[in-house]
């Protein structure tokens, strides 16, 4: 990671992992993890709970490191429709118990959602104040007032072809996470971050020239991937990926 | 499959340096620039123009060209400060901040002339 970051001059990171079965161990991990001068680490939130969470959270604030936090067992709590907790009420009690990143399901990929819910729970993540809107699954006003905000995390079965909608409905506050879509690149893992991080400011300059992303996405991808042979690369593996099935997780948008 | 090819980056090589946003591009020209400046304008955004030598790029703090340009709104000024920018300090990065004065954050900043390093 230092030798990443010398060697281009900008700001890289690796999320520690530091869940663990006690708060106290958690601490341990997170401190070690200082002490090899990480930027960032990482828990998950829902197993590790609450008060957990607000405590390393704190920890991250007074020693200057990030926190990626992930849902894990997230769709046993939040996808029975007769029981249990919406996730975009984990998200807002996540927000209020306080971290950097969290992860939202992406519309696109394995880990999907529907369109408009994820775009309800994306502003409670990080919007000073999200206005009522049902059918994204807000049934008030909500005014954050001065409290942070968190980052939305896309994440899950994402790569090239998935990055114009991403930018599309992420924006531009937001983690683009590309595991495999990274590591399965033919030519190794530098090569298919450069991919994506081609694929992704394409995308950045062309939605700011006022192109349309998800209806231009092969034109604005295939332009790119002709100064990038990574990106070409990259294009030639993923074209025939895709995810196509329906959404689990679905809102009752019409109240009672 | 295609022939596996080496990623050529390296510690040493200054063309291996990176700045941020639209760095993994091939550097614009002016037609692009103007639309990322049209763009800054119409989102209401404050413009202001950085720039340093390669070797402390870097570093946190670049020197300011000026001043931060609050309130201009016309794309050609900016360009032309640009240009100035660029004129008066050979061989400098120079880079151009976007500042978001409602949300209090840059919303953009990209590196518009990259220097010799």
């Amino acid at each position: 990671m230092h030798r990443a970051e010398a060697e281009t001059g900008e700001r890289k990171g690796h999320y520690l992992n530091v869940t663990a079965p006690t708060v106290e161990e958690m601490y341990k991990r997170a401190e070690h993890a200082k002490s090899l001068d990480m930027r960032i680490i990482m828990h998950d939130f829902l197993t590790a709970g609450f008060t957990a969470n607000t405590s390393l959270a704190n920890w991250c604030r007074d020693n200057g490191l990030l926190l990626h936090i992930h849902r894990a067992m997230h769709a046993v709590i939040d996808r029975d429709r007769h029981h249990g907790i919406h996730f975009r009420v984990l998200a807002k009690c996540l927000r209020l118990s306080g971290g950097d990143h969290l992860h939202s399901g992406t519309v696109v990929g394995k880990l999907e959602g529907d369109r408009e819910a994820t775009l309800g729970w994306i502003d409670i993540m990080r919007e000073r104040f999200v206005p009522e809107n049902r059918a994204r699954g807000i049934f008030f006003d909500q005014d954050w007032g001065t409290m942070p905000g968190l980052f939305p995390v896309a994440s899950g079965g994402i790569h090239v072809w998935h990055m114009p909608a991403l930018v599309s409905i992420f924006g531009d506050d937001a983690v683009m996470q590309f595991g495999g879509g990274t590591l399965g690149h033919p030519w190794g893992n530098a090569a298919g971050a450069a991919a994506n991080r081609v694929a992704l400011e394409a995308c950045v300059q062309a939605r700011n020239q006022g192109r349309q992303l998800e209806a231009e996405a092969k034109d604005i991808l295939g332009a790119a991937a002709r100064h990038s042979p990574e990106l070409a690369a990259a294009m030639e593996t993923w074209k025939e990926i895709k995810f196509e099935f329906d959404t689990v997780d679905k809102l009752d948008t019409i109240a009672g | 499959m295609t022939e596996i090819q080496d990623y050529p980056s390296r510690v040493g090589d200054p063309a291996s340096q990176r700045f941020e946003t639209f760095s993994y591009l091939p550097p614009m020209d002016a037609g692009q620039i103007r639309k990322q400046v049209a763009y800054m304008v119409e989102r209401g955004w404050n413009c202001a123009i950085e720039h340093v030598e390669p070797a402390r790029a870097a570093e946190t703090y670049w020197y300011m060209w000026k001043l931060p340009m609050f309130g201009e709104r016309d794309v050609d000024t900016l360009m032309n400060e640009l240009t100035a920018c660029h004129n008066a300090n050979a061989g400098h990065h120079v880079r151009l901040v976007g500042y978001d004065n409602k949300r209090q954050t840059q919303g953009l900043a990209m590196a518009v002339y990259r220097g010799d390093a």
